[in-house]
């Protein structure tokens, strides 16, 4: 049982340790590559310090008040599309023509109008959510059962109260899932900008190890921002099997 | 319609049942003529009708427990919190739910949601109720069992009642009137006056010579529109 557990890890720490070896063999020179024991120390140092914890903080900080932004502006969005025809059909070639800017490319605009610091970051981010959440909560809104529709009308519920006890929860489980799959690109988005220019959080880190010619603390960066991508997406799974639990289980007997 | 009556609409599939409910409950709008109750025209759903859907799964909503389901209907009718938990008590005791508030229609047998959702309905306090082949998903004990305890309600209530179904036994059963449709395009096709003495009973009622006549008349009307 444990060895078939310890079964996919197996691949991995073979590698790793296979190029320890070989960069201890080789007496290993390199800008780019460390090997693995200098990394863990590099990682642990920088840990010491904590100036890996309060780049993590600036990058999460940017991520989240980027993420909640756009989930907000694409959750009413994507709810007021899928409510309403007109507004949709109104707003189909905005949305295709502006939708497939890769938001990167906002960068040199939103430093123009913005500067450096949080604010231009989590712009970018804020429009990279927008789009998956708009695009999958209009679907979701789309697909709530007809019939709970009816019931609303003949209820002669109002228009709030439709879209708070009706819409929102029957669209809920599937908008948690976009709201999901946004965190990811937040996340990417975030450390990219900071690669690209912005002077804070991990992304920067890794740019100035580099320039410091610290490749074991460039790959310890790395190492670290794969570690909090794994944990941010653990903590939503888990999140969402806890919350739609039933939710789930008796959308399947629908 | 006369108010308090029971109505219960048949006919063959296709013929325009549900299509008369929805038009009956404002769902929808007629493309010519005109739908009123108490002398308006209806141009949208009242709170006053409430509608029995055929398919309670469906119709209920699964993120809530049962009192939940109920406290909606109060919810649209502006009822405030602090009544809503004694109503939502007295209309599950009403259905034969007491005890089951908390749970979710998921963990309800067929039966148990459709009296869920006969709750909410009553909740409205509606004048008029529209049934939409309440019965038809439901197996036969069950069935015969919530024929009786709707005619009591709706006895209680003094509700007007347009029940749709495809069960011609059903529908004499229950009616003070049945009206079969024809379909292409949907219209009338038979009118029957049920004058069963009440209370019915599900062995008395349906051995009434009465009954059988009619039963008769009915199946074939409805094998005559088949053909």
């Amino acid at each position: 049982m444990t060895l078939d557990r310890a079964k996919p890890l197996l691949l991995p720490i073979g590698a790793l340790l296979a190029f320890e070896g070989w960069a201890r063999a080789t007496h290993l020179q390199s800008d780019s590559l460390a090997p693995p024991s200098e990394i863990v120390v590099a990682l642990a140092g920088a840990l010491a310090d904590h100036s890996i914890l309060a780049a993590t903080r600036d990058t999460l900080f940017a991520t989240f008040a980027g993420l909640a932004i756009g989930s907000l502006i694409g959750l009413a969005l994507g709810i007021a599309f899928g409510i309403s025809d007109t507004l949709d059909r109104l707003m189909e070639v905005t949305v295709e023509a502006v939708r497939p800017i890769p938001s990167i490319a906002l960068l040199p605009i939103a430093l123009i109008a913005l500067g450096f610091g949080y604010r231009m970051e989590i712009v970018i981010v804020a429009f990279a959510c927008i789009w998956p959440i708009l695009i999958l909560s209009r679907a979701a809104v789309r697909s709530v059962e007809p019939r709970l529709m009816e019931v609303s009308r003949a209820l002669r519920l109002l228009a709030a109260q439709r879209v708070l006890k009706i819409i929102i929860p029957a669209a809920l489980p599937r908008i948690f899932v976009a709201f999901r799959l946004s965190a990811g690109i937040a996340l990417i988005v975030a450390v990219t900008v900071e690669i690209a220019i912005n002077p804070l959080g991990l992304g920067a880190g890794i740019m100035l190890a580099q320039q410091a010619l610290r490749p074991d603390l460039m790959l310890a960066y790395l190492v670290w921002i794969g570690a909090i991508g794994y944990a941010l997406n653990m903590l939503l799974t888990v999140a969402q099997r806890r919350l739609f639990g039933r939710a789930a289980l008796s959308g399947d007997s629908l | 319609m006369r108010p308090g009556e029971f109505l219960c609409i048949v006919g063959a599939s296709g013929c325009g049942k549900t299509t008369a409910l929805c038009l009956a409950a404002g769902l929808y709008q007629p493309t010519s003529g005109a739908v009123t109750f108490d002398g308006q025209p209806m141009l949208q759903p009242r709170r006053e009708i409430a509608i029995v859907f055929q398919d309670y799964g469906k119709a209920l909503l699964p993120w809530r427990t049962a009192a939940g389901n109920v406290s909606l209907a109060l919810e649209a009718g502006g009822i405030s919190v602090t009544e809503r938990p004694a109503r939502i008590d007295a209309l599950l005791r009403k259905v034969g739910l007491p005890g089951h508030a908390e749970k979710y229609p998921a963990e309800m047998s067929g039966g148990m949601q459709q009296r869920l959702q006969i709750a909410r309905c009553l909740a409205q306090e509606p004048k008029a109720l529209l049934m939409d082949e309440p019965f038809g998903a439901l197996d036969a004990m069950t069935r015969q069992g919530l024929q009786d305890e709707v005619l009591s309600l709706v006895a209680a209530s003094n509700a007007t009642v347009i029940f749709v179904t495809h069960d011609l036994d059903e529908a004499i059963y229950l009616g003070d009137r049945v009206v079969g449709l024809l379909p292409h395009p949907g219209r009338i096709g038979i009118e029957l006056a049920v004058n069963l003495p009440r209370p019915r009973d599900q062995l008395a009622t349906r051995e009434h010579p009465e009954f059988l006549r009619l039963r008769r008349q009915l199946f074939d009307f409805i094998k005559a529109t088949e053909q």
